[in-house]
């Protein structure tokens, strides 16, 4: 076996010298992936087999201990896992049986929103079993890690037309038992100003059942009524889901409205109704959704029913009425012949109708007239499209005043963008939608006295609203569905329309989730609550009768369903059976928590992802860089690093070029005008030379300039351009980068205005420092070009354009000046 | 050479003209679109009913003032002298107008009164209390009082001051007199809930407090009484045995705003119940009887 070495085996070594071919890696890494994964599922696989053999084997929990859950009450945990002993059980468990539990609770256990996911499981069996039953005990481990208990947001968010800024403090477990305490504040071009505080808790340990108690204090800018309202109150609700998904919620608000703020020209009937108005009301809210996705479904459908009763009997209050509203949605997938699967191609309609049915206040038996803060108002980007916010029903002028009955429908086609296919978010869409809104109508047009006067007034303008048709808009737009909120850009013609009623024609966009026919997820459920805090849930409307963003924030009503703590179990731990989730590398779905924020206007928030580089860094601008550039132009005997630029940050040589018109105005010239404008010209001059001088690309081969820098990986770093070069430009002198440069090397000059601004530079010294200091700006300019540039032995010739370009500044700034006033009488400048 | 050099200068005025017309054509919507977006909508039927509204159905004159219904019905003093003040005016130079009970909200300077004019005049657009005279004298045609007098700037300061800082006092900041007089006037009628009663009584008076600290640095009952006690005794002298004041034919604005203070602290309807103002001014019978005379055009 001892062959001497052959030329091929010599060949063998110089082969393995050689760096790995990068595409050979990847197919090895990924070979490796397969089989580790082929691993993976033949365990999991023989794991199931083997429960499944065992699955009918008797045993008994005998204990179940919560690992880490320091903050937590025992009381709160015992009520979860009390029924999951056996000894609160009648009959043993069998293996499965006692393993779906087990995955059961941990389920419950990470709805409740205050572990971390995935909460791992473990299964310990004791060692002797029960000799009289013969069954085996098994120890549950479950083993947690408590979310940080408090944790604070800022941030701003864009959306419903409107801009605000908004700080929230969570609590989770305040009183170890799941309860989330919540704090917002919020400050915006709409709603002035909100602060909001909510407490809720699990009731009876069940995350599906929640009570909620909380105040609001808000100012909102109604402009569409020109007025402001403040609120100030408070509600209470009891929050449940049913196993069959129905979402409930019932409760009381109790509201002080103010009608204030009014403006120059406001109409009468807004005028009216200034001033004070307690609302007291119980409502109720059942919701149901079944679509595949909340902004933009395939398939399914989606109902809501409000109703709230206010001022009745012992509510009191200054308003009384019964406001019920109904909502729906459906979806149709339209299939089309000859396409595999979902063509993308989906048929929405959605229908909206409520009414306010006027009731007598306490013992008073006349029915209180609609105020206007009750009222209902309808239309808007993300209402009823192709009408102005609020622009359908009664205007007094220019004011939306509301109604008291309203109906509204729509129907949307949506079709795949061609080429992008139906994978992508993206849909173009084709819209016909309409409604009416009516304030109640009354024979003679007087307020009806008697409660059997109230119902002909409803009767009769419910039949009003086919008188007719409704007002109506179509139009075709783009729909892109973000994973937190959907936008539209439609243009919408309106086809019917009432005088008064604002339609738009033209460009309409609009930003949310209070799509009329795609309606508002109620931020419990989906997800988590952390994720949650900026959804703007419906509450809020239910205290004033229209869609206005409350911020009011939800905990959570249950997270999704673990799905680490579902199905078999697999691994094993000790002597008994492991059960532990899959760890986050294999299914890879567990740190979903730690992305973005989901809440529907964080596509607009500045909140980012934890770990985010802070807000001046990622605009570019970064102090350590502007002082390193800085230093290196000013000591010339630098060594210049040729990634000094990589940045090619501009605020420094913003700031420098600014500074240098400053300094001249103080020395008694305003020149701003000519140094942008220079600056401006010169700069791309100065670029458009130096990128032509420059080599083309240093990592091409072909290219004798500076074989060693292929060695140097990092050159393939350029934060602006691909090094894709074209033509005769370089490859890294771009032009953010030439004018950064220009700009620090400039700081020279800047220094000697400065020294303008106390002596006269019209003179011979003044001549001189203007002469050294432009030879300095040259000197470090153009050395810094030929490193950024990658430029060999043409310095003279890059410092010759860059020294006109300072020499003009340097003129500006001896003309500035006073002194001696010898050039500038030559000149004929005074 | 020279025909194209001929050529030339009539073509440039040409292109000038043109090329901000094109300019504009490229922001401005093309002209086919238009045609085609004027033709939306299709129809348009007449406007939705307005909901029921008191101030809607009027179309007169309408002046915003504290009052009650019965106020309104009768055309009542209203119980704030600076709302009566410019009722009484209104009614001395002899326009007509009705009462409108409201609140400070509705108001788009944030006090009433206020005044809305007939629908023709003007379109709807307030008038604050500090132009109605303005407005009243273009619309009747009657004479500003200020310039013929001029003694009638420093005695207005004797009301503005002396009299209504004593009655900020009597009616908000005296506890029995605020229960009895302004809770069931200003505060009551807002609203039905007690909480909410109680957070607007509070603002009130400390509303009246901020507004006295405004003068001096503490509130000293006995001396803003003393000081309205010298008021009444130079209105008195003012007065002396005319019938109205500056000894003009008709009641004026002058007469208006002695009348809004002297009316409402002789009222015997409001139920005052410490009244020491009342004891000052009735022993200035000529005041007393000003005012009786002036409670006829109610």
């Amino acid at each position: 076996m001892s062959s001497p070495l052959s030329a091929e085996d010599g060949d063998i070594f110089e082969r393995l010298q050689q760096p790995a071919d990068p595409k050979v890696l990847e197919e090895q890494q990924q070979a490796v992936n397969e089989r580790l994964h082929a691993i993976y599922q033949k365990a999991q696989t023989r794991l199931g087999e083997l429960i499944d053999q065992n699955s009918t084997l008797p045993c008994a929990i005998t204990s179940v201990q919560v690992l880490n859950a320091s903050h937590t009450r025992r009381g709160f945990l015992e009520n979860v896992f009390n029924p999951l002993l056996s000894s609160n059980q009648k009959r043993p468990y069998t293996l499965s049986e006692a393993l779906r539990e087990v995955s059961a609770r941990a389920d419950k256990l990470s709805r409740f929103d205050i572990f971390q996911q995935p909460i791992s499981v473990y299964l310990d069996q004791l060692p002797e079993s029960d000799g009289q039953t013969g069954l085996r005990n098994l120890n549950v481990y479950y083993s947690v890690k408590e979310k940080s208990r408090v944790l604070l947001k800022t941030g701003t968010d864009l959306g419903n037309t409107e801009g605000s800024a908004y700080g929230n403090l969570l609590w989770r477990n305040v009183f170890g038992g799941a309860e989330n305490l919540n704090f917002n504040a919020s400050m915006g071009t709409r709603t002035r100003s909100a602060y909001q505080a909510a407490f809720d808790t699990p009731v009876l340990s069940d995350p599906d059942f929640r009570l909620e108690v909380g105040g609001i204090s808000s100012a909102t800018q109604k402009s569409w009524a020109s007025h402001e309202e403040v609120l100030r109150g408070g509600w209470s609700k009891l929050r449940w889901l049913s196993r069959s998904g129905h979402r409930h919620e019932f409760g009381y608000n109790g509201f002080w409205r103010q009608v204030t703020g009014l403006a120059e020209n406001t109409s009468p009937t807004v005028r009216a109704d200034a001033g004070d108005s307690v609302k007291s009301s119980v409502f109720h809210s059942w919701t149901t959704d079944r679509r595949d996705s909340p902004f933009l479904p395939s398939r399914g459908y989606y109902a809501k029913a409000f109703n709230e009763l206010a001022g009745w009997g012992p509510l009191k209050g200054d308003v009384a009425f019964w406001k019920s509203e109904v909502e729906t949605q459906s979806v149709l997938p339209i299939p089309i012949p000859g396409i595999n699967g979902d063509s993308g191609i989906s048929f929405t309609t959605g229908f909206r109708a409520g009414f306010l049915y006027p009731l007598g206040l306490g013992s008073d038996s006349r029915p209180r007239i609609s105020r206007l803060n009750d009222r209902f108002q309808l239309g808007g980007p993300t209402d009823v499209r192709g009408f102005r916010l609020s622009g359908l029903g009664p205007h007094d002028g220019a004011d939306a005043v509301g109604g008291d009955v309203y109906a509204a429908g729509s129907a949307n086609l949506l079709f795949p963008l061609p080429r992008l296919g139906a994978e992508k978010p993206l849909r173009l869409q084709a819209f016909v939608n309409g409604g009416r809104l009516l304030p109640l109508r009354t024979s003679q047009k007087v307020a009806p006295t008697s409660s059997a006067e109230a119902t002909e007034a409803m009767t009769s303008t419910i039949s009003e609203l086919g008188n007719g048709l409704p007002s109506i808009a179509a139009g075709v737009g783009l729909v892109y569905a973000h994973p937190a909120a959907r936008f539209e850009l439609n243009v919408s013609l309106p086809l019917v329309l009432r005088k008064g009623e604002e339609g738009r024609k033209g460009l309409q966009l609009g930003i949310g989730i209070n799509f009329l026919y795609y309606p508002q997820q109620q931020p419990y459920g989906a997800q988590s609550s952390a994720q949650n805090l900026q959804f703007y849930p419906s509450t809020y409307s239910s205290v004033s009768g229209h869609t206005t963003p409350s911020q009011a924030s939800y905990g959570g009503f249950g997270a999704p369903p673990n799905p680490a703590a579902q199905g078999y179990p697999v691994g094993g731990v000790g002597g008994g059976y492991g059960f532990g989730s899959p760890t986050a590398g294999v299914s890879g779905r567990m740190n979903e928590q730690g992305g973005l924020r989901t809440g529907w206007l964080a596509a607009f928030g500045t909140e980012g992802y934890d770990d985010e580089p802070p807000l001046l860094e990622e605009l570019g601008v970064n102090f350590e860089h502007i002082r390193t550039k800085t230093l290196t132009v000013l000591n010339p005997f630098a060594r210049i690093d040729q990634h000094l630029m990589d940045d090619s940050d501009l605020y420094g040589a913003l700031l420098h070029i600014v500074l240098y018109g400053t300094f001249l105005l103080l020395s008694g010239k305003v020149f701003y005008g000519y140094i942008y404008g220079v600056a401006v010209f010169g700069t791309v001059a100065l670029h458009l030379i130096l990128s032509l001088m420059s080599p083309v690309s240093p990592l091409d081969p072909s290219s004798s300039v500076q074989p060693a820098t292929a060695a140097d990986p990092s050159i393939n770093y350029d934060p602006h351009n691909k090094p894709d070069s074209s033509g005769h430009f370089s490859a890294t002198l771009t032009f953010p980068r030439s004018a950064s440069v220009l700009g620090y090397c400039f700081l020279p000059l800047v220094l000697t205005s400065l020294l303008g601004i106390m002596v006269p530079m019209d003179t011979m010294f003044g001549y001189l420092l203007t002469t050294a200091a432009v030879g300095w700006c040259t000197y470090s300019s153009s050395g810094m070009f030929c490193a950024v540039a990658r430029m060999r032995g043409m310095r003279g010739l890059v410092a010759y354009p860059l020294a006109l370009f300072y020499v003009v500044f340097g003129i500006m700034g001896i003309f500035s000046s006073r002194g001696s006033g010898t050039l500038a009488a030559k000149t004929g400048a005074t | 050479m020279t025909t194209n050099n001929d050529s030339r200068p009539e073509q440039r005025p040409d292109d000038s003209r043109r090329e901000p017309h094109r300019a504009r054509d490229f922001f401005s919507v093309p002209a086919p679109v238009k045609r085609l977006f004027d033709r939306f909508p299709l129809i348009t039927y007449p406007a939705n009913e307005l909901p029921h509204c008191a101030l809607s159905t009027q179309r007169g004159n309408r002046l915003f003032v504290f009052t009650d219904a019965a106020g309104v019905r009768r055309g009542r003093p209203s119980f704030n002298p600076q709302c009566l003040k410019w009722q009484a005016y209104l009614k001395f130079v002899g326009i007509d107008f009705e009462l409108i009970s409201s609140n400070n909200h509705a108001s788009p300077s944030g006090v009433l009164p206020f005044l809305l004019p007939s629908p023709p005049a003007d379109i709807s657009t307030p008038i604050p209390a500090s132009k109605l005279q303005k407005w009243a004298i273009e619309e009747v045609h009657c004479e500003e009082e200020q310039q013929l007098n001029v003694r009638f700037e420093v005695y207005s300061s004797l009301l503005d001051t002396g009299i209504r800082n004593a009655w900020l006092y009597s009616l908000y900041l005296n506890h029995e007199n605020f229960e009895a007089v302004a809770r069931p006037l200003y505060v009551n009628p807002s609203t039905t809930n007690s909480a909410v009663r109680s957070a607007l009584a509070a603002q009130l008076q400390q509303a009246a407090r901020d507004e006295l600290l405004k003068s001096s640095t503490y509130i000293d009952a006995s001396a803003l009484e003393a000081e309205a006690a010298e008021a009444f005794e130079a209105l008195s002298t003012l007065l002396g045995d005319k019938v109205h004041f500056f000894d003009r034919p008709n009641p004026g604005l002058f007469d208006a705003s002695v009348f809004a203070f002297t009316h409402l602290i002789l009222d015997q309807n409001m139920g005052w119940k410490y009244n020491r103002l009342g004891q000052l001014l009735s022993q200035h019978e000529n005041l007393v009887q000003h005012r009786e005379r002036l409670l006829k055009f109610f």
